[in-house]
C-alpha cells in the first residue's frame, strides 16, 4: 500500500494503520516494510471493539480459499511475520470524512478477505471526485 | 457494526511515536483510510 501514498495523498485521503502491538513492534513493522504512515497501537484491542471488527473461527484461518491466498502472498514476494496479538482477530477498512462521517466500511469475513490498495483508491475516488 | 453515513467511533489512540491523539483529531484536515491490520508483519 505504501507504493499508492501519493496517490492517495492527491485525493486528500491519509493512510493510518492500526495494530495491536506495542510501539515498539510497530516501529519495527514500519522500518522493515518502510511504511510512510501513521501507526496506531491497539494492544489492548479498544478501537477493534470500537469500530466492531469480527473474531475468526476456526475455518476462518484454516480454509482452501485462505490456503490459495497466502499462496498469492507469497508469490509477490510477501513473507509473513509472527503474528502479534490475538491471531483470531480479523482485520477491517474505513474510510471516514472531514466531517467524521464513515464514507466506506469494510470488515473481512476471514484472513484472506481484505480490500486491495487498489480497491481501496477506487473507493476513495469515487467518494471525494464524485462528491457521492 | 459501522455501515456507510455512520458517525465514525472517536477514542483517544496511542501513536507508534508514544504520543496519544484523539482519533478526531487525524481526521480533522484530511480524510482517512484507517486499516486495521491483524498483526504486525
Amino acid at each position: 500500500m505504501h507504493r499508492e501514498k501519493g496517490q492517495f495523498d492527491s485525493l486528500g485521503t491519509k493512510v493510518i494503520l492500526v495494530g495491536m502491538g506495542t510501539p515498539k513492534q510497530a516501529e519495527s513493522f514500519r522500518s522493515s516494510y518502510n511504511l510512510p504512515f501513521k501507526i496506531i497501537c491497539d494492544p489492548h484491542k479498544s478501537l477493534y471493539k470500537a469500530y466492531g471488527l469480527l473474531k475468526a473461527g476456526i475455518t476462518d484461518i484454516v480454509s482452501p480459499k485462505v490456503f490459495i491466498s497466502g499462496l498469492r502472498a507469497l508469490g509477490k514476494g510477501h513473507i509473513p511475520g509472527v503474528p502479534v496479538g490475538d491471531v483470531s482477530q480479523l482485520s477491517g477498512v474505513f474510510i471516514i470524512d472531514k466531517d467524521s462521517v464513515v464514507r466506506y466500511a469494510h470488515y473481512s469475513r476471514d484472513i484472506a478477505d481484505y480490500p486491495s490498495a487498489v480497491e481501496l483508491l477506487q473507493e476513495a475516488s469515487r467518494i471525494f471526485t464524485k462528491g457521492a | 457494526m459501522l455501515k456507510h453515513s455512520d458517525a465514525a467511533a472517536d477514542a483517544r489512540v496511542l501513536l507508534s511515536d508514544g504520543s496519544e491523539v484523539l482519533l478526531s483529531e487525524l481526521w480533522k484536515e484530511d480524510n482517512i483510510a484507517l486499516v486495521f491490520l491483524r498483526h504486525f508483519g
